[in-house]
């Protein structure tokens, strides 16, 4: 148990603190409106996190497979009457499948190249959104998507974003301590060890590309509920933009990073008078990053931690003994 | 037979500042391997610039603020050089940092709404088409810009010396050129064409905040059509995609028209970067 919580220490930690949040803001809907947003915009930066931090994959377009999953909810259960709860996974599987047909013909590029690419696929996915007649509402999208029953209110609501989060946190660094991370990891820092390691690398890519768009498909679903309505322009280009600033910013690499990132930049967002000046404080902050500390928030507090310690330790190592002891001199 | 000819003359202008934008993204890449997406992002700010000013001296102002860009760009590009080597992918996400700047304050400063000007009014006739005197204006300074980088690259002496830093940094410094000075030069270069191409895109097109990323993406598949192999393909790359997307929304009705051009892209992008892996 202890190994347990120990292995998910970060991921528990945040989830802890975003729960005692909860509580104390129980009331306040604003602030509860804030986190529950910070959880679904969080998945979707997570997902670009898993794909850019552990696998080299630069997905721009993120935000069309989360688009995906909303759809799906929207669609099977306004328009056929399914148990939203069920929705959950035709919501993350069919990102999946997408996700499992075009990487095998992307995951083989450079990154930027990839990056492009993901980019003209989003534009691709939302023109065959705003052109899906009535099955996707066209411009004006689905509205009346209902929520699961044991999350109506907006608490219960924001505790089921939070602990989807903590179970894809839970999955994600599981899967990157296991065989299946691990080749990825050997991936994303030598390609050359990891073919001559016998590693598939473009199959293991491919699977790596359709599990983020997993993730992403689930924020979908959250999404789709939290607000009971999905349009063409919900999960648009701008978001699957930003939530590759907010991953970077808060540090792709780490397990957390994404969700650092996605809280710091929608948070300080909000207290932006002006809605059209956020760009310019999403992209300052990238370049800042990129320059300061290019291993985002996560490793940023993580070195600084490590350098608080060290000092400390530091400190005591050159304090005078203790009474009754002496200082041994080496000279 | 004659309206084929229209659509691929009125997809030539558009494609024109396509190529004008790749081209010195382009020759950027060529000289320091790097590739600079916030240059759409430069084009647009000029073109909003030169609206706002009007007349030549808006014109000039906004070649000299896409300019300025442009150097603020290399001067990221030497401080991520100062922590060491650069990794191209680094600096492509710094640069898509300063283009959401630039954006976000297009938006900020000057609303959502799209600007358009129009400095001829009615049209010539070439061969038997109607065309505008602003396609013969954009394709004549797409030649002309492409011309003199060309012969300022192979004809002269400072072109040696830019060819030469690409292909060796370490040999142009020993031979005592000044390399950082050649390639701030031509960031210089690529603001200045960047700028053009946004006083020209302004009198044909129009554009909005929103053009600065569609056309960083337009001048990205272009430069990768014929695998990024320098300036003058970046521009022919251009022209290709304003006649295919010019051809695809004559021809073409609803919203296959609308993706048409991004499927050709995606296309090309798959067959431009396999060029350029097989090429190294």
């Amino acid at each position: 148990m202890t190994t347990l919580v120990k292995r998910h220490a970060s991921a528990l930690g945040l989830v802890a603190v975003v729960a005692l949040l909860l509580i104390v803001f129980s009331d306040d809907g604003v602030v509860l409106g804030r986190l529950t947003t910070i959880a679904v915009i969080g998945l979707i930066a997570l997902s670009v996190g898993m794909g850019w931090g552990q696998v080299g994959i630069l997905s721009l377009c993120q935000a069309q497979f989360a688009a995906v999953g909303a759809y799906v909810t929207a669609i099977l259960s306004v328009q056929y009457d399914w148990p939203v709860l069920l929705t959950v996974v035709p919501a993350a599987v069919l990102p999946m499948l997408v996700a499992a047909v075009f990487g095998r013909f992307l995951v083989g590029l450079s990154a930027l190249t990839l990056g492009i690419a993901t980019f003209v696929l989003a534009r691709l996915a939302h023109i065959a959104i705003t052109n899906g007649g009535e099955l996707t509402g066209g411009f004006l999208g689905i509205s009346g998507v209902p929520r699961v029953d044991f999350a109506q209110s907006q608490l219960e609501f924001a505790f089921l974003s939070w602990a989807c989060v903590l179970i894809v946190l839970v999955l994600y660094k599981n899967l990157m301590d296991s065989a299946f991370g691990r080749a990825l990891r050997t991936i994303r820092h030598d390609p050359l060890r990891a073919e001559a390691d016998g590693i598939r690398i473009e199959t293991l890519q491919t699977k790596a590309f359709a599990l983020t768009a997993g993730v992403a498909g689930t924020a979908g679903w959250l999404y789709a509920q939290f607000l009971s309505y999905i349009g063409p322009d919900s999960l648009g280009i701008a978001l699957g933009i930003s939530v590759v600033l907010m991953a970077i910013v808060g540090g792709a690499q780490s397990i957390v990073g994404p969700l650092i990132g996605a809280a710091v930049l929608i948070s300080v967002g909000d207290y932006i008078p002006v809605e059209s000046a956020r760009g310019m404080v999403y992209g300052g902050a990238l370049i800042l990053m990129f320059l300061l500390a290019p291993g985002g928030l996560a490793a940023f507090a993580g070195f600084a931690g490590t350098e608080l310690r060290r000092r400390r330790r530091h400190r005591a190592d050159r304090s005078p003994a203790p009474e009754g002891q002496e200082a041994v001199s080496w000279h | 037979m004659i309206t084929f000819l229209e659509f691929i003359l009125t997809g030539a202008i558009a494609g024109t500042v396509y190529g004008l934008t790749a081209l010195p993204m382009s020759l950027v890449h060529s000289t320091t391997h790097a590739v600079d997406s916030a240059v759409g992002g430069y084009v647009v700010v000029a073109g909003f610039i030169a609206a706002t000013i009007g007349g030549i001296v808006g014109s000039i102002a906004a070649i000299i603020a896409a300019t300025g860009l442009s150097l603020l760009s290399y001067g990221l590009y030497i401080l991520l050089r100062r922590r060491g080597p650069v990794n191209p992918i680094t600096y492509v996400l710094l640069t898509f940092g300063l283009l959401t700047v630039l954006e976000s304050f297009i938006l900020w400063w000057r609303g959502p709404d799209g600007i358009v000007r129009s400095l001829f009014s009615g049209e010539i006739q070439v061969a038997g088409m109607s065309v505008s005197p602003q396609a013969l204006v954009n394709l004549l300074v797409g030649a002309a810009v492409v011309g003199s980088l060309l012969f300022v690259i192979y004809r002269t002496p400072a072109g040696l010396w830019l060819r030469a830093s690409a292909s060796n940094v370490k040999g142009a410094n020993l031979a005592g050129l000044a390399v950082d000075r050649l390639w701030a030069s031509v960031f210089i270069v690529q603001g200045a064409v960047a700028g053009l191409a946004g006083v020209l895109l302004l009198n044909t097109a129009g554009m909005s905040y929103q053009s600065a990323a569609h056309l960083t993406l337009m001048a990205i598949a272009a430069a990768m059509i014929f695998g990024f192999r320098g300036p003058t393909t970046a521009f022919c790359g251009g022209l290709v995609l304003g006649v295919v997307e010019s051809v695809a929304i004559g021809y073409v009705s609803g919203a296959i028209a609308t993706a048409l051009p991004f499927i050709i892209i995606l296309a090309a992008l798959m067959i431009g970067s396999r060029n350029v892996a097989v090429r190294a």
